[in-house]
């Protein structure tokens, strides 16, 4: 029996895009930009906030200045100013001076009032550009430290809020600025268009283990399965139009696009990204693109075309060939999923690296498809078909999200714990962006994603349980695309980020799409294949 | 206490769960299946109770989980902390990431060394037990399945017989136990 995509499930889906579109449409009309800002400890202890920015800005320093300081006064705290931009550099004509204006980097000192004298002025100019860098705290145990001095200087004052806490809030309100960029709204395309992909990516790895494994449990799971990689091709086509938009410098996502970073005689050039040239290049990055895209694509049509004559022709010969084809797609999958990783996601922390990256990538991946395979046949079920999945069915499927979710659990402690203990600079700058201003989030998401199926998705019964399964399967579901939400975000738009309607908006327009294209694509082919050599033990199976 | 016990031989699974799905709608209680690998479903057929093996594991886990805790509490806090690549080791909590892939471990060997040992032991199955098997052949490609007539009151020993001889058997077998 073939599904109904009856235009009453249509109108129902394309009111959820409209609803996400017009959430997205609003928050992007009030989208801001912000200076980029972190908190920096001096020797002495003294904390301050170092602001930088590059880009044209719609104020110049002066005039942020002011602004600082008026807002200042009023919140009873004083603020000092020091130039971090080395002078040498820009020595020249006017057009250079001008622009210097629009360009950022000063450390901001905040005072109370009652313990520090006023001295609101731009001071000394000798500071070296370059020496900042040594000033954040390079360590994970550096924040440790920072929070035992907050804690300290909090019981100090009579306020409420601290200086720090004062001056941060007034950075957030006069720092903010239309956002010409709109990074976040590029970053959130790129999150939702990765994590959609992911899960068809997801489906087409499980259904290529299932051949190359002749697995007879899941036959009933097949056409399910080529359903949810049908979004491949649409998915395909939007992160490509990311890419190219990043190629083109129409988003800055992926700071290494930029060619001013690998040229020595420029400013920005980047010593640590130009090493890295032969991978971060953008002829290679395409020549892989081309590679990944092309992989998955000709082995999902492949997989897709050989299902469906199977259909008609029957016999054992098609499902040879299934086996064969698995195997290879596995061992391909298995190099261009890490590789896929390091260049779409990893190299947006351009800096940072980790072998481990790729496959923690592939669990989320994974996790995800299983996930929604198993939402999906709830929900087809509930519109009467699939009567032929049964509880050992779900049950098994059920072993799959309650395994992979450990498995996700475990790599990603794995990266943790290797960086933490080395604790190399190069290494902990991924996890000191994160500890910032994403603490809450990211542990939030470990806990979620660990500790949920372990204590709730343990027994049989739950596994097999329509509501059990429902309720953690789209909890667990948020909280892996909050999982890519925190894998992008660090590096793109740094700690201006927020989960705010513009975000919630394109995660349901997306969603919205991507169910239609799965529903679309499940409606071509009968939902339970004819002639798979395990269809009649599959049918009859039983745990 | 005289019972009589029957002991009907396949020599295929299948056979024997339609021979045990025509006893048991006909109201005679299965008490015993003896098979060279698992047969799935026939513990929802014959009614053998859910393993509790499950809940087992978990105590032992959490077991495992508390000891390393506690030892690596007292070792490497209280008694001598020691400094290893850098990090503090003043408080268990600080020092955590470092402790959790021996928590692991310790978890699943506890788990896994509790599980099997308890799994032998309540089949009276440990290495040097007498074998319980009715006959050798069913750790080889027989399939045999135990009815004892004490448990079934509703009908005669005879009665039982005949309905066993009606099902796919190879062979059947009576011990009278006093």
């Amino acid at each position: 029996m073939n599904f109904q995509f009856t235009s009453k499930i249509k109108r129902n889906l394309f009111i959820l895009m409209a609803v996400g579109f017009i959430l997205f449409i609003i928050g992007f009309m009030g989208e801001k930009n912000h200076l980029y800002s972190e908190v920096v400890t001096a020797e002495d202890g003294t904390e301050s906030i170092l602001l930088e920015y590059y880009k044209e800005l719609p104020f110049t320093k002066e005039e942020f200045i002011s602004k600082v300081n008026t807002a200042a006064a009023e919140d009873g705290i004083s603020v000092s100013f020091k130039d971090m931009i080395s002078h040498d550099a820009h020595e020249g004509n006017a057009e250079e001076a001008s622009h210097e204006e629009h360009e950022f980097a000063m450390l901001l000192t905040p005072h109370s009032l009652e313990t520090a004298e006023t001295h609101a002025h731009v001071e000394g100019h000798e500071h070296d550009g370059e020496g900042h860098g040594a000033e954040h705290g390079d360590s994970l145990d550096a924040h440790a430290d920072e929070a035992d001095a907050e804690g300290g200087h909090d019981a100090h004052a009579e306020v409420a809020h601290s200086p720090m806490e004062t001056l941060e809030h007034i950075i957030h309100h006069e720092g903010a600025f239309a956002d010409k960029g709109h990074a976040r709204t590029w970053s959130n395309l790129l999150v939702n268009a990765f994590f959609f992909f992911g899960i068809g990516l997801g489906a087409l790895f499980f259904i290529a283990l299932q051949y190359a494994t002749e697995s007879g449990w899941g036959v009933v799971y097949k056409r399910i399965l080529e359903g949810i990689i049908g979004w491949l091709p649409v998915g395909a086509i939007i992160l490509t139009l990311i890419f190219f938009a990043g190629s083109m410098q129409w988003n800055h996502i992926w700071h290494w696009m930029d060619p001013e970073v690998m040229n020595p005689d420029s400013s920005h050039f980047d010593a640590i990204i130009a090493n890295k040239q032969p991978f971060l290049s953008q002829w290679f990055f395409w020549l892989m693109n081309a590679v990944y895209f092309a992989v998955f694509l000709l082995f999902a049509r492949g997989f897709r075309k050989r299902s469906l004559q199977e259909d008609i022709e029957g016999g054992t010969k098609i499902h040879m060939k299934n086996f064969a084809k698995g195997a290879l797609f596995l061992v391909l999958f298995g190099y261009l999923s890490s590789v896929m990783s390091w260049h779409w996601i990893m190299s947006i922390d351009t800096h940072w690296f980790s072998t481990l990256f790729g496959w923690f990538v592939f669990s989320g991946i994974w996790v995800s498809a299983t996930i929604f395979i198993l939402l999906l046949v709830f929900w087809l079920k509930s519109q009467g078909y699939l009567e032929f999945i049964n509880e050992s069915h779900i049950h098994d499927m059920g072993k799959w999200m309650f395994a992979i979710s450990f498995l996700w659990t475990y790599l990603f402690f794995s990266q943790f714990m290797l960086i933490w203990y080395a604790n190399i600079p190069e290494e902990v700058t991924y996890y000191l962006d994160r500890f910032g201003n994403y603490k809450w989030i990211l542990w939030t998401t470990v806990a979620v994603n660990f500790v949920i199926p372990i204590v709730l998705l343990m027994s049989r019964e739950a596994k097999r349980s329509r509501p059990t399964i429902m309720i953690i399967g789209a909890i667990l579901f948020v909280f892996h695309w909050v999982d890519v939400f925190i894998m992008i975000m660090p590096g793109s738009v740094f700690d201006h980020w927020a989960i705010g309607v513009l975000e919630v908006g394109m995660f349901v327009f997306f969603l919205g799409l991507f169910i239609f294209t799965v529903l679309r694509t499940l409606s071509k082919a009968p939902l339970l294949v004819k002639n798979h050599p395990y269809l009649d033990e599959n049918l009859h199976h039983h745990t | 206490m005289a019972d009589k016990i029957i002991y009907a031989m396949y020599d295929d699974d299948d056979k024997l769960m339609d021979g045990a799905k025509m006893l048991v709608s006909k109201g005679i209680h299965v008490n015993e299946v003896f098979s060279p690998m698992p047969i799935h479903g026939i513990d929802d057929v014959i009614g053998v109770r859910h393993t509790r093996l499950g809940i087992a594991a978990f105590l032992y886990g959490l077991t495992g989980l508390m000891l390393a805790t506690l030892a690596m509490k007292y070792f490497m806090i209280d008694d001598w902390n020691m400094n290893i690549g850098g990090k503090p080791s003043f408080t268990y909590l600080e020092n955590l990431p470092a402790f959790i892939p021996i928590t692991f471990e310790f978890t699943v060997l506890c788990a896994a060394h509790g599980m099997s040992i308890t799994y032998l032991l309540r089949n009276k199955t440990l290495p040097g037990m007498p074998a319980t098997n009715p006959d050798p052949r069913t750790t080889d490609d027989r399939f045999v399945m135990e009815v004892r007539a004490s448990e079934n009151t509703k009908y005669s020993a005879e009665e039982i017989h005949n309905m066993i001889q009606s099902t796919d058997i190879v062979e059947l077998d009576v011990k009278t136990v006093k």
